[in-house]
């Protein structure tokens, strides 16, 4: 074999290998309540950003669009952050709205809340110069984590 | 328009991709005029960074002229010759108002690739996969500038283009490590690796009043650029045992301050090289942390190492130890080049700065495979190709 289908192998065989991580992952999470979106009183998680502004953003009941447009499912909470850091801007599910796509859509908008809070819009990436884009099982793996960019994360 | 596109590991070709465009209104359209190859694009040839895709334009050091600026551009205009930092910065949050502008906040679109890998995001940064933003790099004949007002700056008179190009990426690279790693007058600094970024380091640590400054390589005509050019010493490290021979000339102490920029695909003639290129290459580790090993090694008792050379992800035999019972200081970032690129073009100007000794073949982007070529396998005595679109 030569050395660029060994080391492409190697490469799948990586990402097989970081997947299986990700699954055994989950599973440790199903078992353990804390990571289930629940601190240890038992309360819903917040997902939370740090916003360079006021302290009076605090205060502001106007919420950013990218929020506005959760807020039936979606609670929001601002609070001043320590040492001069801005404001800190939580967000997490309304009772009986918790799941996993509601996070993913809670981090896009938090993200994208302080992006036009701090810059005044939204950083666009497409359309973008680039070659042919042929279908790799690698290259799958990096498209989804490009689609749901802003929705993942450990934020 | 052409540029230099990224087809798989060691596979890149010259090809015509649609023009970029303004999206954002802080944006603006910059031709580009010289882009170097940089040591890190390497790494992304390789392989060894699992996050590109064929199709990727990759280059991120670059200076061009303003062609287009958005509605929210104030600083810059058209026809301004700028040299551009190669991460982006957003230049209002948290991390750009404390000049830590690789860190931007604002900048990477795929967070989630670089929160999964090392816990948060970084910023964005040209060319170099979408872990870093997936950004269209600047091998291109125009490249989109987000945030022009930030992340350019206009290169004075009298500097020619191939001593402004290093002032992207190389100079302020080199130069931050020298900075926080915390050269003073009468340091000791040891440099690991005898590239652009390494070269720069040195120079940098001179002008900090570093007393004596010593560099490591393997290519003699790198280390010969570092004692004419930069008027530093020297080591060969396939010649002479590199610990033992910085005891000797450090006095028996080791060097107050070890800056490595090799990065993740060191090479070394000691055994835990192979150790390293083995594990590497069977993907139990992403990256070789040999000269990092190395240079924690030498390092003196309380004093200080700083990691510029690029690392993805995980490391096997990392001298923690060292670290702790020596009481260590570690470091390393990305380039926060907006904090010293307006420094560096004026003593680029003054001529305290010299870089077009890396520029050792220039040549059309049309060539640029070739010139990635030479560069890899440090052929015709390259020390940089820089290309001109």
């Amino acid at each position: 074999m030569s050395k660029t289908v060994n080391r492409s192998l190697a490469v799948v065989l990586a990402t097989a290998g970081g997947l299986t991580a990700q699954r055994l992952w989950k599973l440790h999470e199903q078992r353990n309540p804390a990571a289930q979106g629940k601190d240890t009183a038992g309360s819903l998680r917040w997902n939370v950003v740090t916003i360079q502004a006021p302290h009076e953003l605090s205060v502001d009941a106007e919420l950013p669009d990218p929020l506005r447009r959760l807020s039936s499912k979606v609670e929001v909470r601002f609070r001043p952050a320590p040492g001069d850091r801005g404001v800190e801007l939580a967000a997490r599910p309304r009772e009986g709205f918790e799941d996993e796509g509601l996070r993913r859509e809670i981090r896009e908008a938090l993200r994208d809340s302080k992006q036009l809070i701090e810059t005044g819009e939204i950083l666009r990436i497409l359309p973008r110069p680039e070659g042919a884009r042929p279908a790799t099982p690698t290259g799958a793996i990096v498209d989804l984590a490009e689609r749901i960019g802003k929705k993942g994360g450990v934020l | 328009m052409r540029a230099l596109v990224w087809n798989g590991i060691n596979k890149l070709t010259v090809e015509s991709v649609d023009d970029p465009k303004i999206l954002n209104s802080h944006d603006a359209i910059v031709k580009v005029t010289r882009t170097a190859a940089c040591g890190s694009d390497l790494h992304l040839l390789a392989g060894y960074v699992p996050t590109m895709r064929a199709g990727d334009v990759i280059g991120h050091e670059f200076i061009g002229e303003i062609v287009e600026v958005g509605s929210g551009v104030t600083k810059r205009k058209v026809g301004d010759r700028v040299a551009v930092s190669s991460f982006i910065s957003c230049g209002k949050c948290f991390y750009c108002r404390t000049e830590q502008y690789s860190l931007c906040d604002n900048t990477d679109p795929n967070p989630d690739i670089p929160e999964a890998l090392w816990g948060a995001a970084p910023g964005g940064c040209f060319g170099y996969s979408h872990a870093l933003g997936g950004w269209a790099g600047s091998h291109a004949e125009y490249i989109r500038v987000p945030h022009i007002d930030v992340g350019s700056f206009v290169i004075p008179d009298g500097v020619s283009d191939d001593r402004a190009v290093f002032a992207s990426d190389a100079a302020p690279t080199g130069w931050m490590g020298a900075d926080l790693a915390g050269v003073k007058p009468g340091d000791v600094v040891v440099v690991w690796g005898a590239g652009a970024v390494g070269q720069m380091a040195a120079r940098a640590s001179m002008l900090l009043g570093a007393e004596r400054v010593i560099v490591i390589d393997r290519f003699d005509y790198r280390l010969r650029q570092v004692r004419d050019v930069i008027g530093a010493e020297t080591l060969d490290y396939t010649k002479t045992s590199v610990l033992a021979e910085l005891k000797e000339l450090t006095g028996g102490r080791g060097p107050d301050v070890c800056i490595e920029a090799v990065g993740m695909e060191a090479h070394s003639a000691r055994p835990d090289f192979a150790y390293d290129m083995v594990k590497q290459q069977l993907r139990m580790q992403t990256d070789r942390p040999t000269a990092v090993r190395e240079a924690i090694m030498a390092c003196r008792k309380g004093g200080s190492v700083f990691v510029l050379g690029v690392f993805g992800g995980l490391v096997d035999k990392f001298p923690l130890g060292a670290v702790m019972n020596k009481g260590l200081t570690l470091r390393g970032a990305q380039v926060h080049g907006p904090r010293y690129i307006p420094m560096l073009l004026e003593r680029m100007q003054r001529g305290e700065l010299v870089t077009e000794h890396f520029a050792t073949h220039v040549m059309p982007l049309e060539e640029a495979p070739r010139g990635y070529e030479l560069f890899k396998h440090k052929q015709d005595d390259c020390v940089r190709p820089v290309f001109v679109p």
